[in-house]
């Protein structure tokens, strides 16, 4: 290996990076800001309560795991689609048009990417019925039930299916790999009050099959272990995790849906679920995924 | 200098320079989130000294700054490199390279910080010997070791064949 060679090598390794680096106009605002509290911090010692005010408020704001501290403004927020548009959201309200774009293309470029690293040889299909294809974020406009996505069974009557449909991204697919088919089911929505506490509450009085867990940077994860499906047809791993204002919940299972059992039900097409829980968890925590800081 | 004229000159220059910087900071640290960090955090710092940094000179403070951040962040904060951070393969992969990709980014991962910045500062942003020591505060015999050193170690980390492909595809 000459010095030519990790000169190419070392091009290729940083080319084409998958966001956006923030406009120019967002990043003089923090640098102005930057500019701005450093002038106070050297305008005497007065300054320096109001100093210590503004940078925990700039700790406690919501942001990616490590960031410094002028780095978490949500305006600055960035994922592999960009930079996180500002517009508020409010619990049980349809998403802002600006914001349900870039959830839905963060959801599809997240997942596009992170399902390959997990399933190594895997191919993607659209799920008989949904909305766009496989591992593309979509928002459901309250379809007429003839038309819905067959549901998931698994967190029951905790399931967010229940949910308003127009206030949370989507996203589905078919995975196939050597062992056979199985479906993801990804729903990426807002945090209503106390949802979570009444998740937790119903997790754990589903006895063994649920844990709960904290995560990461306060992150609070609802793991549904592999079981039988009670009419004997498919199995289903499922996962929710509560991060800041965002709920997540992804769900696995050992069925492609389009093959059915005599009785005419959703037929295993896979010896277990496509993804096991710790790769739906790995999913679930991952940075991009937040929508909703 | 008004303050517009400084933010017009700060903002063309963050246009024309950040994609680069970018690249340097996710060679550095091999993750393009923590990439992003370094090089906002580096613009940041370049605007509070923006008057008084000559123009001539601007690119190599520029990437001081960062250097410094990446170095100072894994001094103090412990961060580390992981061998298979979220965004090692990313949308606009092409399938083909992404085990070369993989490869090189473990590679990397096994250099220690001042070794992955000679190597990085010597061959991606392509700066002489004497830069690269004036950058990492270190002499030219030592940055030619730890390069040499590095090289040794990528080489030892990849096969072969990983870069010829890759070398074959640029040709």
């Amino acid at each position: 290996m000459d010095e030519s060679q990790i000169r190419t090598a070392l091009d290729g390794y940083t080319a084409d990076p998958p966001t956006v680096l923030p406009d120019s106009a967002a990043v003089l605002a923090v640098a102005r800001r930057a500019r701005r509290n450093r002038t106070a911090l050297t305008a005497g010692a007065g300054a320096v309560a109001t100093l210590i005010a503004v940078a925990a408020g700039l700790a406690v704001t919501p942001g990616r795991p490590g960031t410094p501290a002028t780095k978490l403004s949500p305006a600055l927020i960035i994922s592999c689609a960009g930079q996180r548009p500002g517009t508020p959201v409010q619990p049980n309200q349809p998403i802002p048009d600006d914001l349900a774009t870039w959830g839905k293309s963060t959801v599809t470029c997240h997942l596009k990417a992170a399902l390959p690293t997990l399933l190594p040889g895997a191919t993607f299909e659209q799920v008989q019925g949904a909305p766009a294809g496989p591992l593309i974020g979509f928002i459901l406009q309250r379809p007429p039930r003839s038309q819905r996505v067959e549901t998931s069974p698994g967190l029951s009557a905790n399931s967010p299916d229940v949910r308003p449909l127009n206030h949370r991204v989507d996203a589905v697919s078919v995975i196939r790999d050597s062992q056979g088919a199985g479906d993801l089911w990804l729903m990426i929505g807002i945090t209503a009050p106390h949802e979570k506490d009444r998740a937790i509450e119903q997790c754990r009085a589903t006895a063994a099959r649920c844990t709960v867990q904290s995560g990461p940077n306060g992150a609070t994860a609802l793991t549904l272990t592999s079981t039988p499906d009670q009419t004997g047809s498919y199995y289903q791993n499922s996962v929710q995790v509560f991060r800041g204002n965002t709920a997540i919940w992804i769900a696995a299972t050992n069925t492609d849906r389009k093959t059915r059992t005599g009785s005419g039900l959703s037929a295993p097409t896979r010896p277990t679920p496509i993804l096991t829980t710790d790769q739906l968890l790995e999913l679930a925590l991952a940075p991009d995924l937040l929508l909703y800081p | 200098m008004g303050g517009t004229d400084r933010d017009a000159e700060f903002a063309e220059y963050y246009a024309v320079r950040a994609p680069t910087l970018r690249r340097l900071a996710f060679g550095l640290c091999g993750n393009w989130h923590t990439a992003d960090d370094l090089v906002q955090t580096t613009f940041v710092r370049l605007y509070r000294g923006w008057e008084g940094i000559r123009a001539e000179s601007v690119d190599a403070y520029a990437r001081r700054v960062l250097i410094n951040q990446f170095l100072s962040r894994r001094r103090w904060w412990r961060e580390s490199v992981t061998a298979h951070p979220p965004d090692t393969v990313h949308p606009t992969d092409d399938i083909a390279r992404v085990p070369e990709r993989m490869a090189l980014h473990q590679a990397l991962a096994t250099l220690g910080p001042r070794q992955r910045a000679a190597v990085v500062l010597r061959y991606l942003e392509d700066l002489p010997v004497a830069d690269v020591a004036t950058l990492l505060g270190v002499t030219e015999g030592t940055v030619k070791s730890q390069t040499a050193r590095a090289v040794q170690a990528l080489r030892a980390a990849l096969d072969g064949t990983t870069l010829i492909a890759n070398g074959e595809r640029k040709g």
